[in-house]
């Protein structure tokens, strides 16, 4: 499914990039949606889910800070991402992590003279993840409750392709559509995931709950990165 | 070429990532029974092999999860140490996954100890251990799969638990058979033999047993037959006592009116594998059915107190002097009690009683001079009710009694110096209760109840105290400080208990853990 997903986006994006014109440089801010698969490196990650990839979703916005006509343009980003696991643990716990990424990312896109509308680029990025999870028992027990904060950077490559602008009759000269396909890697830290119980929390009557340690949680790994937005 | 190039760089990118996804989040989460040991509750999680140590001890409960061997079967306290044994089963091994032998894995509860794997080769199901928890010596009960192509139902394995595993620790042997297998190992105290105190264990079979002398593993066991060899029989030995000073056994067997005396005569050994001690085998008549027997009288005078509830009286067996000597009762008995009327130092008795509801009467046998004195030494006490279990407190004067369900409750505290017995209702019946170690207090779990009870032993008042859950058993846990807990365990997938005060129990001073056999489950295990 996921592999389907992954070889999808990476023919849209190609496709796409038949159907562009030049690009015109003065369109500075992009705003746009990304999805696109997130592989782990570690085993931990099963706990969570059968696949061997996480689907990702997330929204940027960001800017160019240096001048549009050079041949090198400097970029820079923020973002938020979700990726989402879901599986039957030991036959026990209905299991679901929540992982919400905050980034912040800088990039350097190369104007092709020869084809100004085809950006390659590279990409560095860094930030915070946090993991939202919960352990539903399949019969007898309490939910058990996971949050933790660990911190990510990635770099990665690819390619970026920008339409002309097409609300000129409208008088938005500068509004041009953009996609790009980019893959990298990126490293995040390996929290000790803690697990609570609601029962003491929700009940101030109740008898106090100690937490259980459940390993380390690491989702480092490769990742595919495909995204549409709007440059203007 | 853009397409060329988005694919190349697709693969490259898959090829990383497409490890095997880690199956063990799929097993199952079962687990054998917990025991209690060391201030701590061991579960052992049969799938995935991992051994669960919660520690109870401290303010707060701390969990330490150790590997075991493939297919744990057996979790037990070790006697006299603050360690839990894990036997295993190993694994037959399969395309791409190697047999792994059976074992036995002793596990630290205190400090920061790694745990020592015993490899026992077979996969054998079931352990025993000396009182001293010293040795351990696993082997095969009876089973109807193996689930091995060929076993040897005879083999054993001999662990020296002091010493760390090595080539000629565990010791495997083949016992001697006569055509059964062991259904069950007992240890004797240290026995002096011919010179030398000495612990052996003894393995017993249907119709014949096998003594191994521990401090000479390499020495030949010796096997005795307790019926004739053209006797069919299986009279299951269940029950033996050891005389140590006399470097007597007797043994107890199903199906036979007898009781088998083993006297350990000196010998001198017949090469370097032979022992330096023989058995010499008598057999006297003990009633019908004997159910229990008792050492009484000291060294000199040493007999044996046998009841048969199929018979009218009870026995008392001189083996030295070839002499039995029948007591009347007016109450048939299962069971012997041993006490000292009064406290240490008071004169020797006996409280006979029954659990399989035959009678609703116990006996009390002043032990002075019943050779004499006989059905004059013995008093009978109506209770009114039939008891289905005893828990004795001899030391405190008291028999705790369990009864079937009635209006006057189902448990009763049975004085033997005053020879009164006193209702105590309950809800529960005895069979579930448990002791703390120090046997200071007695608790209850009533099933689907939120609550547990417990009766102080000192002063013999009740109390009970409600949990935030369902409890389905409770177990008392004493640690090396001596320090009283005791864990009520509650239904729950991940695993859920209540760590209380064993002393004050209160739920001011109560902590729970639940989820707690997931603790590491995402790796980082020993």
């Amino acid at each position: 499914m996921t592999r389907t997903m992954t070889f999808a986006s990476i023919l849209a994006a190609s496709l796409s990039l038949t159907a562009v014109a030049h690009a015109d440089p003065d369109s500075p801010w992009v705003a746009g949606i990304e999805i696109g698969p997130r592989w782990r490196d570690s085993a931990s990650w099963d706990a969570f889910s059968t696949a061997v990839a996480a689907p990702a979703t997330g929204l940027f916005v960001g800017r160019d800070v240096s001048p549009s006509q050079r041949l090198l343009v400097v970029g820079v980003e923020l973002g938020w991402g979700l990726e989402s696991g879901h599986r039957t643990l030991r036959q026990a716990y209905d299991a679901t992590l929540n992982t919400h990424s905050l980034h912040a990312a800088a990039s350097l896109r190369v104007r092709l003279p020869f084809a100004r509308w085809l950006q390659p680029y590279a990409r560095v990025s860094g930030g915070a993840l946090y993991h939202d999870g919960r352990l539903d028992p399949e019969s007898d027990g309490a939910a058990l409750f996971i949050d933790d904060w660990t911190w990510h950077v990635g770099t990665g490559g690819g390619l970026s392709v920008t339409t002309a602008p097409f609300l000129r009759g409208i008088g938005w000269r500068s509004a041009r559509f953009t996609a790009l396909v980019e893959a990298g890697y990126r490293w995040t830290g390996a929290p000790t995931l803690v697990a609570t119980t609601g029962r003491s929390s929700n009940d101030p009557d109740a008898i106090p709950t100690t937490p259980v340690n459940l390993g380390s949680l690491s989702v480092a790994g490769p990742y595919l990165r495909v995204a549409v937005g709007l440059r203007f | 070429m853009k397409h060329t190039l988005s694919f190349a760089l697709a693969i490259s990118l898959l090829a990383p990532a497409c490890r095997d996804s880690d199956d063990r989040y799929g097993l199952a989460l079962t687990t054998l029974p917990p025991v209690a040991a060391a201030g701590a509750v061991v579960f052992v999680e049969t799938a995935s092999a991992r051994a669960v140590a919660v520690n109870v001890s401290g303010d707060e409960p701390s969990v330490r999860v150790v590997n075991v061997g493939a297919e744990p079967t057996a979790v037990v306290a070790r006697n006299a140490a603050p360690e839990a044994l894990v036997l295993s089963r190993g694994r037959r091994g399969a395309r791409g996954v190697a047999p792994e032998p059976g074992s036995l894995t002793a596990l630290p509860l205190t400090g920061s100890e790694r745990a020592r794997t015993y490899p026992v080769g077979s996969p054998f199901n079931a352990v025993a251990q000396t009182p001293d928890g010293r040795f351990a010596i696993t082997y095969f009960r009876p089973m109807s799969d193996a689930g091995r192509l060929l076993f040897n139902p005879n083999e054993v394995a001999l662990v020296d638990l002091t010493q760390p595993p090595s080539g000629t620790n565990p010791t495997q042997r083949t016992v001697r058979s006569f055509g059964g297998v062991p259904n069950d190992v007992v240890f004797s105290p240290p026995m002096e033999v011919n010179g030398e105190a000495r612990t052996l264990a003894v393995v017993l079979s249907d119709a014949y047993l096998t003594l191994m002398d521990l401090g000479h593993p390499e020495r030949v066991e010796i096997t005795v037959r307790l019926t004739l060899p053209e006797d069919p029989r299986a009279i299951r030995p269940t029950q033996v006592l050891f005389d140590t000073e006399g470097a007597t056994l007797y043994v107890r067997a199903a199906a036979s009116d007898d009781v088998y005396v083993l006297r350990l005569e000196a010998t001198t050994p017949s090469g370097a594998d032979g022992n330096d001690f023989r058995p010499a085998i008598n057999q006297l008549a003990a009633g019908r059915r004997p159910a229990d027997m008792a050492l009484v009288g000291d060294v000199t005078n040493r007999r044996l107190l046998v009841v048969s509830p199929g018979s009218s009286d009870a026995r008392l067996i001189d083996a030295r002097a070839n002499t039995v000597i029948p007591i009347p009762l007016d109450a048939p008995a299962t069971n012997i009690l041993l006490y000292e009327r009064g406290g240490p130092g008071g004169p020797r008795e006996a409280l006979l009683y029954s659990t399989s509801g035959a009678t609703t009467a116990v006996s009390f046998m002043a032990l002075e001079g019943i050779e004499t004195r006989r059905g004059q030494n013995v008093e009978t006490v109506q209770l009114q009710r039939q008891v289905t279990a005893a828990l004795p407190l001899a030391d405190r004067g008291v028999v705790v009694l369990g009864h079937p369900s009635s209006s006057q409750g189902r448990l009763s505290l049975l004085d033997l110096e005053r020879r009164t017995a006193a209702p105590i209702l309950s809800e529960v019946a005895l069979e579930g209760a448990r002791f703390d170690d120090d046997r200071e207090a007695l608790w209850v779990a009533p099933r689907s109840s939120d609550r547990v009870g417990y009766i102080d032993l000192r002063s013999f008042r009740p109390g009970e105290l409600l949990l935030d859950g369902p409890v389905t058993d409770v177990l008392p846990v004493t640690d090396a400080t001596g320090r009283r807990r005791v864990v009520a365990i509650h239904p729950a997938d991940g695993g859920w208990l209540t760590v209380l005060d064993g002393a004050a129990p209160s739920r001011e001073g109560a902590r729970s853990i639940e989820g707690f056999l997931l603790t590491d489950v995402l790796g980082t295990v020993e």
